[in-house]
């Protein structure tokens, strides 16, 4: 097995991209992220009941690329094939078919590169092929989609077709587990939030190490694994991302340290009744907020801490994409290592 | 004089006070509190040991704007999971009583991270001392841009605040005079919130971008209050807000006041506020005993609960029914006894919340800084048709687990007559009594349901629910 280098680990902040939108160039409420083998960036927007009935639009894959560039969207909400409720989780197959799961529906919905629906599956149950809140989903280099039926506390594997392949997993080893990744070997890593660790999986299911951080991961939601085979963790209880070793040893973590991005500046620029008493505002986390408030509640107040950080993805460069709910947005580091 | 209760009398007066002082009982709550007593379940409500509810984390894992609450319906969404899933239902009844009194809405406010703040403190020292929830409530940053406290400058006073402070929040008008409210606005310049600025540049378009919105908090500037002596109801000194808040809750009028809102809220709907000065009290006798309450324990809400609940006047049976339950009191009782939300949270969580609204009353939106006026006025022609509505649909959901619960045990009383079977019906939804002509109707429906034998026994006790929910007595509690 390959242990990672440790010794001397960070992440160096790179730049943020996107801003509150419901469409076109934005995100609103997002809750992950794909990145295609182009290093088009999928972010799937969940937004909210109210305004999902207001404006489905709301609810979409949106896709951009680390130069802020927009390319367009894929989905909406609504009850019809083609369109999602509580979207969780988005996936990328190896010929750029977008998988959208819904923990609403119960349904892993299909759409070619250009978002254009093609089919769906699944449905509510516990059997074969049926979901209870399906969240996070993966594909592994055989394009095999793993799926996190988080309510039946199971990990489920499909062909891109959606035939059952494997399940494993019960409520005695997880707790409404969230995210799921890979690694290079095809280790199968899963967000096991209720229970707060992260759990390794061989490919056939079994398990193979606990990761909790030494005690500090609270309610991780994401997992992403770079090719050296440090762990990355959207630890979404403590609005931080938590870097471990290979062998699940903590390394670095960050609160986030966001920066205006390129598209929100924009927005600044042609709102000056906006920008100028944004300009002469205190957005830090340095005010004297409330003792023994949670990570949650401090980063309300803040403008570059994490908030709401529910997934984390790594693109083969390296870089790491954390992905902020409450913001908006993405924040990217890089490894200095 | 000793007042003898009976067993019966006894659990009746349980249900009442708990309507009350919460939203109701399931069979299962009342028969535990009828096991410990009339006098321990008010110590329990009001000193609950150990609160368990739905906790956040899981609500905002699938609502998303639970937290971030920048439209009109994360904030509520996330009181409503409070109100529907705690043991201690108390502490939300207080929390929603505050609300009504010192009603602040998020209309002007923008986005809700200050009005889930302000109900939150509402609930933390809605039952502690009125001075302090008072000083708490002037340094709100809801509530201080609600009534432009943040314009209020030592050269340039804004009297918003102090006024309201004075006529709606404390002593009622006709109780000082318009140099008071002026003396009042000026020890309160220099209490502003962080970020005024951009906080109102942002309300001003309901802007959201470009990273959302952020939580507010309160700041003292110390440079923009006004030191000088100041003269108010009679004293005089360099008072600052907190002196003028001391003095406020020494006034007989504040203890007037304070105790005419609780019996209002939870003893017997009084007509609204505006029209206190000139319509007397429902019970003048009760009002002067929990004033006494109100300044022999320092100010202190949960002394003056305490001895209402405990009061003959609260127990007796003048005082069952005396109110027209709120649109959040009948909605959220209802959902507590189907236990929609049983399994977690749940997509159409929205439609509680719009239940509420389209019956009048959009909590964190009150329609006026008067609140609601509430009793007899939240019943129109077209808020009854939604209540009974709502409640039909919420009893004829047997996919909900409070329902399913009811549905079985209600089966094996089927073939009980239907006097009995609908007793048992009334007692299942929290011992609740009706009126004998509305009972009659009740009865002759039951016995045609059972001569047609168009119904089996889930459907018959399923619409005996609905019928018994969607009576008259039903909005009232």
């Amino acid at each position: 097995m390959v242990t990672a280098k440790s010794e001397n680990f960070s992440l160096k902040y790179k730049k943020t991209i996107g801003f509150s939108g419901k469409r076109g160039r934005g995100f609103f409420y997002p809750r992950d992220l794909a990145i295609g083998s182009d290093k088009k960036l999928y972010i799937l927007n969940r937004s909210h009941e109210v305004d999902s009935y207001a404006e489905p639009e709301s609810v979409r894959v949106a896709i951009c690329d680390l130069n802020d560039r927009f390319y367009g969207d894929a989905g909406h909400f609504g009850e019809a094939d083609g369109q999602f409720m509580w979207p969780t989780s988005v996936a990328l197959d190896s010929e750029g078919m977008i998988y959208v799961s819904c923990e609403y529906k119960n349904t892993i919905t299909v759409f070619d590169p250009e978002g254009n629906f093609q089919h769906k599956w699944g449905k509510s149950g516990i059997g074969n092929g049926e979901f209870s809140g399906p969240s996070g989903i993966i594909f592994d280099k055989n394009d095999n989609l793993w799926v996190v039926d988080h309510k039946n506390n199971r990990i489920q594997q499909y062909d891109k077709f959606g035939n059952q392949k494997h399940s494993f997993g019960d409520s005695d080893l997880l707790n409404l587990p969230w995210g799921i990744n890979l690694d290079t070997h095809g280790d199968i890593y899963v967000a096991d939030w209720g229970n707060d660790r992260i759990l390794k999986f061989s490919p056939d299911g079994d398990l193979v190490s606990e990761m909790t951080g030494n005690g500090v991961l609270k309610n991780p939601s994401g997992v992403a694994i770079d090719k050296n085979g440090i762990i990355y963790v959207a630890d979404s209880g403590n609005e931080r991302l938590q870097v471990l070793s290979s062998d699940g040893e903590p390394i670095f973590s960050t609160r986030g340290q966001a920066t205006m991005s390129q598209w929100g500046q924009e927005f600044l620029d042609v709102n000056p009744d906006e920008a100028d008493p944004r300009k002469s505002a205190n957005l830090e986390y340095d005010l004297d907020i409330p003792e023994n408030s949670s990570p949650h509640t401090i980063s309300s107040y803040s403008d570059k801490l994490f908030w709401g950080l529910t997934a984390v993805a790594v693109d083969e460069d390296s870089r790491v994409y954390a992905v902020e709910t409450n913001r908006h947005r993405i924040q990217v580091f890089e490894p200095i290592n | 004089m000793v007042t003898v209760t009976t067993e019966t009398e006894s659990k009746y007066q349980i249900a009442h006070l708990l309507r009350r002082a919460g939203f109701g009982a399931t069979i299962e709550e009342l028969n535990y509190y009828k096991s410990i007593g009339y006098e321990k379940t008010v110590a329990e409500l009001l000193n609950p040991k150990k609160v368990t509810r739905l906790p956040d984390h899981i609500v905002s894992r699938y609502h998303t704007e639970t937290s971030a609450t920048m439209g009109p319906y994360g904030g509520p969404t996330e009181w409503i999971y409070r109100m529907i899933s705690t043991n201690a239902p108390l502490n939300e009844k207080i929390a929603l009583f505050w609300h009504t009194i010192f009603a602040t809405g998020v209309s002007k406010l923008s986005g809700n991270i200050p009005m889930v703040r302000q109900i939150s403190m509402f609930r933390n020292s809605g039952l502690g001392s009125f001075r302090d929830l008072l000083i708490s409530l002037s340094k709100d940053p809801a509530m201080i841009y609600w009534l432009d406290n943040w314009t209020n400058h030592k050269n340039e006073i804004n009297e918003n605040y102090g006024r309201e402070l004075l006529e709606l929040f404390s002593m009622g008008v006709g109780n000082y005079a318009e140099d008071d409210v002026k003396e009042c606005a000026r020890a309160f310049t220099g209490w502003s919130i962080v970020n005024s600025a951009y906080i109102d540049a942002q309300a001003a378009k309901d802007s959201f971008q470009p990273y959302g919105r952020y939580a507010w908090q309160f700041q003292y500037l110390p440079e923009d209050h006004d030191d000088g002596e100041k003269e108010f109801l009679g004293e005089k000194g360099n008072f600052t807000g907190e002196d003028i808040i001391q003095i406020i809750c020494k006034q007989e009028a504040t203890a007037t006041f304070i105790s005419r809102h609780i019996c209002s809220f939870f003893l017997a709907d009084e007509v609204p506020v505006t029209q206190w000065p000139y319509v007397e009290p429902n019970n003048p006798k009760l009002i002067e005993k929990l004033k006494k309450v109100y300044f022999e324990t320092d100010y202190n809400i949960k002394e003056i609960l305490t001895a209402l609940f405990l009061s003959e006047e609260f127990k007796d049976r003048s005082s069952f029914y005396k109110k027209v339950k709120s649109p959040s009191e009948l909605v959220i009782g209802v959902t507590r006894l189907t236990d929609k939300f049983g399994n977690g949270p749940r997509l159409d969580a929205r439609n509680v919340w719009l239940a509420m609204v389209n019956m009048g009353q959009h909590i964190f939106n009150p329609p006026t800084v008067e609140g609601w006026h509430g009793g007899v006025e939240w019943s129109d022609t077209g808020t009854l048709v939604e209540r009974i509505n709502f409640c039909s649909e919420q009893f004829g959901n047997t996919e909900s687990p409070g329902i399913k619960k009811m549905i079985n045990s209600l089966v094996d009383k089927y073939d009980e007559a239907p006097l009995e079977f609908i007793d048992s019906c009334m007692e299942i939804l929290g011992s609740i009594e009706i009126e004998a002509e509305t009972k009659e109707t009740l009865i002759s429906f039951a016995k045609e349901y059972k001569a047609e034998g168009s119904l089996d026994a889930t459907n018959y006790a399923k619409t005996i629910l609905q019928l018994i929910t969607t009576t008259r007595e039903y909005q009232l509690c």
